[in-house]
């Protein structure tokens, strides 16, 4: 049997390990979260968005998500649930309370407003401590009060599926039993309070972390982080070494300096940090590809700013909601949640209601190639030349694993392993800056419709407002939530306003035409699309200026490709067996 | 580049139970971009397959059968949305075969003369035909449902025949199964 | 015993019709050779056989059990050709002297069938009869070798198809199938009443059942053609419920046949397109119009009679005072004939029975003449058979029959009229097409 052959057939059995055991993760754990992610409607979509309910969801199952509390998510639950069997108001309450969870064939906030508005209608709920408006509802007990936005609830829906189906559906019992006891008393009057409430949480939260214990072992990443965070250490010295070296310091007064525990306390993870610990790792098989070393640093960078080590980074701006005053909010959005700051990509708000009514971008040409850049944000920004090596290499290196899959012949593999067909930076970045020029085309698209809109209520409404009042900027940052005007010459107004009329009529894709602006829901599309498109275009220019920061010129760019480019043909070669 | 301060052997813990969870979130998400199938079945679509008329899923049926759990709440879901109810046999029923009595609704079998192998079995629906039922449901004293589809109501009777052997005959001989139709 | 052996027509093939079990369950199914596989069609062939809906039970009922099991030898798609072959099968099944076997080796005769039938057992026409015959080489092969013989029976309308048919010799013969009852006639059938296979209760024609069948029936005609207002549906006739003696009453004939009346009380004719008001009740009766009812010979049945088994006795109804036709002898009578004399000129006759009961068929209906697509002239009979069970259901439903008679063809007018319930109405509005409607009610003497 060739070297290919037995390296070949390894990465098959390991890829077939991979799909059976999670890669070593509970079998368990990923069991259940894909069995509440395979839930489908009728017409075979997914019941519950993958971006961003299932990836939240996973921060809540794994104790990342709810903010400063991470039983926040369950103690929401607890009051949603309190709500619907006060609304369905019967005996079998514990019956309808499942028809409420899942009788829902598309978990999206309309369906749940619906739902909640029509039983307040029916029940006549009007006045009494639960009610049910247009946004949310709002819960009042003896010792608190709550509220709950639509948009909210298909993540608690998710949630509750995942905690009533965890570990073959063991809990569910309890947990049913536990939701009954959040009922109103029969006499109608409100008995369940905050702290009962709190208490309900607590169990759940009890509960979940026992699943935690037994389905998440620790363990199973400690040596991956030690690897990891060793190599930072070890790589640090060195460059201290080589720093003091330069200096001339004294080999033995560095040993007392590295003893103490003022120890050099700076610690780096730039582009080659990333690159040499691939170099020097990928004979591991956990650490082959190189988007796998790419994604486990970032993960350990996060994991950094967690607890609070080194927070250097500029917080991204967050597309959906940040925290729940600043989000914005059409009704049928369904809210995003980022705790601390957490990066979350842009590009999700698109696909979502109203705003993936208007096409803003072409999936091939003008989305996919920003895809990566925007999943990983300020990340990339930091992390330029490594980042660019993931755009083009790691393509390649997907390109060699599916090759092995197929089993494709030697010479197709060692063609591929030239990386000849890789992109280029100069490529890359060329790409980007069109790209970036036609998100600007968008927002003075946005600007357009949305400026229009106004002009025509102002009309209808008979108002005069003075354009100085409501500067061409404050259009996007109220979108965001934000309400700041800045002073803007009047000339330049005017020349904006004429370029973004331009703008909108260059477009003849679907969502921008003159008739489709009166309507209210495809304005809104225009107002969230807005807020959305500032931060690509603001993460796009980062980019674009890193890079020129890290590289200053062209050539040099080209350069460190083709460097590049032959460190990667080697290692690939190196790695999957097969001579240049 | 990112600089970080070097962590302390406390804070090194914390960032590896950090790091830990947001392995396991990335571990989570990447199952969902690999389209991997569940082994095992969420609720929402347990929940879809009682309440919709789409037929007998075997495979679903076995997943079910396999696990306790499951098997209770199969049940628990099923009797929850039957429009027809019908609890245990009469023990002393005339004839070979037990008679169930239902809300509206009323079992009964009679064996074939063409061939005796082989019963009839016919429901009479006496209420709303507006609720006509599409599915059958047979549940042992053990939680296990099994799920039959039906014809068409034909002026207020269904009508289906089975084998004598048939798992479907050999559940409804046993008084004590409960049967749900909806 | 004559053997039988029935094939239905299919393009994948002829399919045996090995088996018809009476069984208990209220619906009748059609399973494959014996399995507990249903086919699809079993609904329909439920409604073919249920009395209301189906001829098989009205033909050949009553039965002790509440339905048939068919066990046929392989599937059968969508469509209605069908039904031929099954009536063919049932009326084997109950005729006397003949039995459905499954081996056809056995069989004195095989017969290969398809067509559809209506309510009135006319057969028509069904599609791919080349594709059917192509199908089928391989049975009629085997039946050229065999002893047995072969009646390939389709449509009349389409028997040139069977054309296709190689010339297999004198053992092939081809039957054009126009109606139920000609197709059983040429089948040579013996439907007398007979135990079959599931014993049939009370097919000996009692006379006490259609004696009280009649009793409590009352026919009333109405005419309105020559003597009544345009738009006015009148009765003609009508006789009382009165029980008469069973036998040795004739009915009063005139000399021609014509009904004896006592100076019915004229009225004017109506001037060309103008409506007369007629005053209700029985009016003058023409003598253009006559009933006839036919008898069972002492020791017959009906059932012998309706398939033409035996020859019936013929009773022409006498009027009665005040335009009305009693009946003297109602007993024994299987089934009425009216007749109507549209004159030299001829018209357009089309007949209709709105049957609600379930009871009626239509015999001796030509379809030419009586869908008012033909011209009739002179004297034209149409005779339908009386109902053999009394019906004494809290919800029975009356008959009626509808004639209607105008210069052009009344097809339409036809169609038209079965979607309407009141014919009251009706008349008028057929009036204002010069379309002239006669009607009998078949309804219980208050």
């Amino acid at each position: 049997m060739s070297c290919l052959t037995k390296i070949a057939g390894e990465v098959l059995l390991n890829e077939a390990l991979k799909m059976i055991t999670g890669a070593g993760a509970s079998g368990t754990l990923t069991a259940d979260f894909l069995s509440v992610a395979e839930s489908c409607a009728p017409d075979g979509s997914p019941k519950y968005a993958e971006r961003p309910v299932m990836e939240w969801l996973a921060k809540v199952i794994v104790g990342l998500g709810g903010g400063a509390n991470k039983d926040t998510p369950l103690f929401e639950l607890c009051h949603l649930v309190h709500a619907v069997n006060c609304f369905i108001d019967k005996a079998d309450t514990a019956d309808e309370r499942l028809t409420f969870f899942l009788g829902v064939e598309k978990a999206s906030p309309s369906v749940y407003r619906d739902w909640f508005l029509s039983e307040n209608a029916l029940s006549g709920k009007e006045g009494e401590h639960i009610t049910a408006h247009e946004k949310g509802l709002n819960l009042e007990y003896p010792d608190g009060i709550f509220s709950i936005r639509y948009g909210r609830i298909p993540f608690l829906a998710a949630l509750h599926e995942f905690l009533c189906s965890m570990d073959q559906f063991s809990f569910y019992e309890q947990f049913n039993e536990l939701f009954d006891t959040l009922s109103a008393s029969v006499n109608q009057k409100c008995d369940v309070t905050f702290r009962k409430i709190q208490d309900a949480s607590n169990s759940l939260s009890s509960s979940l972390r026992r699943y935690r214990r037994s389905n998440m072992p620790q363990a199973q990443h400690d040596e991956k982080f030690d690897k990891l965070f060793n190599f930072l250490k070890e790589r640090n010295i060195e460059v201290a070494k080589a720093v003091a070296a330069k200096q001339g310091k004294k080999e033995n007064k560095m040993a007392a300096e590295r003893q103490s525990p003022q120890r050099l306390d700076v610690n780096t993870v730039d582009d080659g940090t990333i690159l040499d610990f691939w170099l020097t790792h990928s004979f591991l098989e956990e650490f082959r590809v190189y988007r796998a070393v790419f994604d486990n640093f970032v993960t350990l960078i996060k994991s950094l700013e967690t607890a609070e080590v080194g927070r250097n980074i500029d917080h991204a701006s967050v597309i959906g909601t940040d925290r729940e005053k600043h989000e914005v909010d059409p009704d049928d959005e369904v809210a995003s949640f980022a705790d601390y700051g957490e990066w979350q990509s842009p590009l999700e708000v698109f696909d979502e209601e109203p705003v993936v009514r208007v096409k803003f971008f072409k999936q091939k040409s003008e989305r996919q190639p920003i895809e990566l850049l925007m999943k990983y944000g300020p990340y990339a920004r930091r992390l330029p030349l490594a980042f660019l090596r993931l755009e083009t290499f790691g393509q390649i290196q997907a390109g060699i694993s599916n090759d092995l899959r197929v089993k494709r012949s030697q010479g197709d593999l060692r063609d591929r392993m030239t990386c000849r067909d890789a992109a280029t930076y100069l490529e890359i970045q060329a790409q980007l800056k069109k790209i970036r020029e036609h998100v600007r085309q968008l927002q003075l698209a946005a600007l357009y419709a949305l400026r229009k809109n106004k002009h025509q209520r102002i009309q209808q409404e008979g108002n005069v407002v003075s354009l100085f009042d409501d500067p061409i900027q404050s259009e996007f940052d109220a979108a965001r939530g934000r309400n700041f005007s800045n002073e803007i010459d009047e000339e330049e107004l005017e020349e904006t306003i004429a370029e973004a009329k331009r703008a909108f009529g260059s477009f003849t894709r679907a969502g921008f035409s003159e008739e489709q602006l009166e309507d209210e829901g495809h304005l809104e599309a225009f107002r969230i699309g807005a807020g959305a498109l500032i931060e690509v275009g603001a993460q796009l220019q980062n980019f674009l200026s890193s890079i020129s920061r890290v590289v200053r010129h062209d050539s040099l760019l080209e350069g460190s490709f083709k460097k590049d480019q032959e460190i990667f043909s080697n290692q690939f070669h190196r790695i999957y067996g097969v001579s240049p | 580049m990112i600089d970080f301060k070097m962590p302390d052997d406390r804070e090194l813990e914390r960032i590896q139970e950090e790091f830990s969870k947001n392995s396991w979130v990335d571990i989570l998400t990447s199952s969902l971009e690999e389209n991997r199938r569940s082994e095992t079945i969420s609720l929402s679509t347990l929940y879809a397959y009682l309440t919709s008329y789409s037929g007998v899923d075997e495979a679903l049926e076995l997943k079910v059968r396999s696990s306790p759990h499951l098997r209770k709440l199969y049940r628990k879901i099923v009797d929850q949305t039957a429009a027809y109810r019908l609890p245990e046999a009469m023990a002393a029923s005339s004839g070979d075969y037990p008679v169930r009595y239902g809300s509206g609704c009323v079992i009964r079998m009679e064996a074939s003369r063409a061939e005796p192998d082989q019963i009839y079995v016919i429901i009479e629906i006496k209420g709303d035909v507006d609720l006509a039922p599409t599915s059958m449901f047979v549940c042992e004293e053990d939680q296990t449902c099994m799920r039959f589809e039906v014809p068409e109501i034909k002026d207020g009777i269904i009508q289906l025949i089975f084998d004598r052997q048939s798992k479907l005959v050999e559940l409804m001989m046993n008084p004590k199964t409960e049967v749900f139709l909806k | 015993m004559k053997k039988f052996a029935v094939f239905i027509a299919t393009t994948g093939g002829p399919i045996q019709i090995e088996r018809l079990t009476p069984e208990r369950a209220p619906q009748s199914m059609i399973c494959i050779s014996r399995s507990s596989k249903i086919l699809p069609i079993s609904g329909e062939y439920d409604d073919f056989v249920r009395r209301g809906s189906g001829i098989i039970e009205r033909e050949f009922g009553p039965f002790e059990y509440e339905s048939f099991r068919a066990d046929i030898s392989g599937l059968v798609g969508t469509g209605q050709s069908w039904q031929l072959p099954f009536f063919i099968a049932h009326a084997i099944d109950a005729a006397a002297g003949s039995e459905l076997v499954e081996d056809v080796d056995a069989a004195d005769y095989i017969v290969w069938a398809t067509g559809r039938v209506d309510y009135d057992l006319n057969i028509l026409d069904v599609d791919h009869i080349a594709d059917k015959i192509k199908g089928s080489h391989s049975l009629f092969e085997k039946i050229a070798s065999s002893q047995s013989k072969a009646v390939i029976t389709a449509p009349t309308s389409q028997i040139s198809l069977l054309d296709e048919i190689p010339d297999f010799g004198e053992n092939f013969s081809v039957l054009p199938a126009e109606s139920g009852f000609q197709v059983c006639k040429d089948l040579d059938l013996n439907l007398e009443p007979k135990t079959a296979s599931g014993s049939i209760k009370n097919r000996s024609g009692k006379n006490s059942r259609f004696t009280a069948a009649v009793v409590a029936a009352v026919i009333v005609i109405a005419w309105g053609f020559f003597y009544f207002a345009p738009g006015k549906t009148d009765i003609l006739v009508s006789w009382h419920d009165r029980i008469f003696p069973v036998m040795g009453l004739e009915p009063k004939e005139g000399k021609s046949g014509n009904p004896k009346t006592t100076d019915p009380p004229k009225e004017p004719e109506a001037p060309e397109g103008e409506q007369q008001v007629s005053p209700t009740g029985p009016l003058p009766i023409s003598p253009e119009i006559q009933l006839t009812a036919f008898k069972h010979p002492s020791g017959g049945s009906c059932l012998e009679v309706n398939f033409d088994a035996v020859s019936p006795v013929k009773h022409i109804l006498p009027w009665n005072s005040g335009g009305k036709l009693s009946v003297d002898v109602l007993d024994g009578i299987c089934r009425f004939s009216f007749s109507i004399d549209v004159g030299k000129k001829g018209k357009y006759v089309a007949a209709w029975i709105d049957d609600k009961s379930g009871r009626f068929v239509a015999k001796t209906l030509s379809p030419g003449t009586f869908k008012g697509l033909k011209v009739a002239s002179g004297r034209q009979s149409w005779s339908f058979e009386l109902r053999r069970k009394k019906d004494v259901s809290s919800n029975r439903h009356e008959d009626r029959l509808a004639v209607l008679i105008g210069d052009q063809p009344v097809l339409r007018e036809l169609e038209w009229l079965r979607k309407h319930e009141d014919w009251s109405r009706a008349a008028v509005e057929l009036a204002k097409k010069n379309v002239r409607l006669l009607t009998i009610e078949h309804r219980e003497n208050p």
